[in-house]
């Protein structure tokens, strides 16, 4: 099913939870909804779900306006992010509610069943009620429920944020090859990068209601649109400095007090106009690097290993830099440090509309 | 700590704190049936003198020997006026409720707050309002439109005693069970009934197969409660009906209060009041075992 969101905005008396947000969902696609807690995510899915009516705006179902479409007729599946499995019944009757509702009839409802409970590895717990199973295994049966009707749409609202760290790794990896082999159009809300960039095809990043980005989750690593995008984007997040560019002589400079930059050639002419502006130079943690250097006047704040690299914190006049450097690298609190990035992996920003100028490879 | 705390304080803190609310209890509850039981033994009347007579009062009322013409009327209108208030409070409290938190939320303040009134006003006033509601002359409510539109008055009291004295204490407790499953109603997660909807279910499904097993254990506490409360209740009645036109109203508790304080035949009296209590009892141990004493004091209102 191919959801088109024209325009939507939702207004609950003096909060605008979600803003002027057109949003076009392939069929078939993983889309993931991504932005931080309060920004309007569960609003979009509710009301795409048909549970709030827009205050303006409308949202089409294969072309077709379903804006006045009670909920129970929208064909959708649901994982709420607290599950709402229905407690009295086991997961046996959860699962089949749907279908009796839909007056299947016993026998091929007890096959869709028990189809849907191989899939996801929960035969075992299906004589169980919910107080009895684990929040692994309620994700799991709530997923069953959503999938035993054979729905157009399926919407997520963070299954996984109930899950211990090891299970939403597993989960993260079973729910993507799910969603490819039913190949159903999946939204999937979230506040959590990692998972947006692991499962997504697309992800649209939201911010105070309002849509900031849509694209695939290489594009929004790549190529921010603009600052909170380009700061919601990886782990650990990226780096900023305010500076300004100025041009001493011959050459284009960043500034930001003793820390100088001079721009490569091929950057100069493409940022020419911007000197004397106002600028955020990004750099991520990846593309830093540094090495113990007596005269620097940076030094490494806190060093934390995290097997594979070491993230350490380097302190630079006037603020912190977080740096991934090798694990093998010997820094201590306290050293000094000289610290190296390539021209070709800096990002710049606008600091007044915070719109991205400058990305790598652009 | 806790048990440090316990240690220490122990006896002298639960003799402080339950010794008043202990006495209170004693003095005015034991007491009295104690003094009950006996004066039921008795043959106590207008002369107040202890003469004890066996099971006199018993036997009369279970009709050994001389027999009470008037008993097995009794049992039946108290066995119609409990089972007839229970289902108005309990129904009536359950759609007030989900109509009021559901389908209606908006006007869900009024509507309870509407059924609330009769649980606000003092007893008397509830009463006479049904008294004179249903007044027989044309100064009666339902009569003064009823002649106001040309219609006939109607002896009401007279015509339908018992429907309007159920009537009147089945409203009467819709207001306590009303504002138990409301409350029940409100501690449902909003996410319960939303993922019902996205599985197909209507309104009325939702309510069928979602809220009232979700609502067991304050429906089946609001029954046994006003089980017990109905049948021990006569002060409606008394000042609906007084128990007529005849006795057709007249329930156990009504006639106990009769026979004691109208015909001063208080030893006869005490022997209904003794039953009652006997009643009373046997049917709370009932109902603690049938639910199980610890969950029904422990649980929270509904089963999430
Ligand atoms: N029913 C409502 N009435 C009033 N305000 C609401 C309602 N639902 C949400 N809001 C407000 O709208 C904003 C967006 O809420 P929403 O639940 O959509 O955020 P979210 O992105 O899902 O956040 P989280 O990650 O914490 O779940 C919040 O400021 C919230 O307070
Ligand atoms: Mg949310």
């Amino acid at each position: 099913m191919r959801v088109s969101v024209d325009r939507l905005t939702k207004q609950f008396r003096d909060v605008r939870a979600v803003a002027d947000l057109s949003l076009e969902i392939r069929d078939g696609e993983f889309m993931a909804l991504l932005g931080p807690s309060g920004c309007g995510k569960t609003t979009t899915l509710l009301t795409i779900a048909g549970f709030y009516k827009p205050t303006s705006g409308t949202i089409l179902f294969d072309g077709r306006v379903v804006d006045n479409v009670p909920p129970r007729d929208r064909n959708i599946g649901m994982v709420f992010q607290s599950y709402a499995l229905y407690p009295h019944m086991t997961a046996h009757d959860n699962i089949a509610f749907p279908l009796k509702l839909r007056r299947v009839p016993r026998q091929e409802r007890e096959t869709r069943i028990k189809t849907v409970a191989a899939m996801l590895g929960i035969e075992d717990v299906l004589p169980r009620r919910p107080g009895e199973m684990s929040g692994g295994q309620q994700q799991r049966v709530a997923l069953a429920r959503a999938l035993v009707k054979k729905p157009g749409l399926l919407l997520l609202d963070e299954p996984l944020s109930n899950l211990d760290a090891k299970l939403r790794i597993v989960m993260r990896a079973e729910l993507k090859r799910l969603q490819k082999d039913l190949g159903i159009t999946t939204i999937f809300v979230t506040h959590d990068q990692t998972e947006a960039m692991t499962m997504a095809d697309r992800i649209a990043v939201q911010h105070q209601g309002a849509l900031q980005q849509v694209g695939s989750p290489e594009d929004l690593y790549r190529r921010p649109a603009n600052l909170f995008v380009a700061g919601f984007m990886g782990t650990p997040p990226m780096n900023f400095l305010d500076v300004s560019l100025e041009a001493t002589g011959d050459a284009l400079v960043l500034r930001r007090e003793s820390f100088r930059f001079s721009l490569p050639d091929p950057l100069k002419q493409s940022l020419g106009h911007l000197v004397d502006r106002k600028l955020i130079l990004g750099l991520r943690p990846e593309d830093i690097e540094i090495k113990p250097e007596e005269a620097s006047q940076a030094e490494v704040y806190v060093v934390e290993p995290l097997g594979r690299e070491a993230l350490v914190t380097v302190k630079v006049p006037g603020a912190m830099l977080k740096v991934l450097a090798p694990p093998h690298i010997q820094l201590q609190a306290g050293t000094h440090v000289g610290w190296h990035v390539m021209p070709d992996r800096i990002y710049l920003f606008d600091a007044g509309t915070e719109e991205a100028l400058l990305v790598p490879g652009s | 700590m806790r048990d440090v705390l316990r240690k220490r304080s122990g006896r002298g803190a639960l003799a402080f704190f339950m010794g008043p609310s202990a006495a209170l209890v004693v003095l005015f509850y034991f007491v009295p049936v104690i003094l009950t039981f006996l004066i039921a033994f008795t043959s106590m009347g207008r002369t107040l003198l202890w003469d004890f007579i066996g099971l006199g009062n018993f036997a009369r009322l279970f009709g050994i020997g001389a027999r009470d013409p008037l008993v097995p009327r009794i049992l039946v209108n108290t066995v119609v006026f409990t089972l007839g208030a229970l289902p108005v409070t309990v129904i009536g409290g359950l759609l007030i409720s989900v109509f009021s938190m559901r389908v209606r939320p908006g006007a869900g303040l009024f509507f309870r707050s509407v059924f609330f009134i009769p649980r606000a006003l003092p007893p008397v006033v509830w009463g006479f309002l049904w008294a004179w509601s249903f007044e027989g002359t044309r100064y009666g409510l339902f009569n003064a439109i009823r002649s106001a539109v040309g219609l006939p008055i109607v002896q009401w009291l007279i015509r339908y005693p018992m429907i309007i004295v159920v009537l009147a204490n089945g409203f009467l407790g819709i207001s306590l069970a009303m504002l138990v499953f409301s409350a029940a109603i409100a501690t449902i997660p909003r996410d319960l009934t939303r993922a019902a909807e996205v599985d197909g279910a209507s309104e009325g499904q939702i309510t069928r197969h979602i809220i009232l097993p979700l609502l067991r254990w304050p429906i089946l506490t609001m029954t046994a409660w006003h089980l017990m409360s109905f049948l021990n209740s006569y002060v409606y009645v008394m000042l609906i009906t007084g128990g007529g036109p005849y006795y057709m109203t007249e329930v156990w508790s009504l006639y106990a209060y009769h026979m004691a304080f109208v015909q001063y035949r208080y030893g006869y009296g005490a022997a209904f009041v003794v039953l009652l209590v006997v009643v009373n009892v046997s049917l709370l141990l009932l109902v603690l075992r049938a639910f199980g004493m610890r969950r029904m004091l422990t649980r929270g209102k509904i089963e999430v």
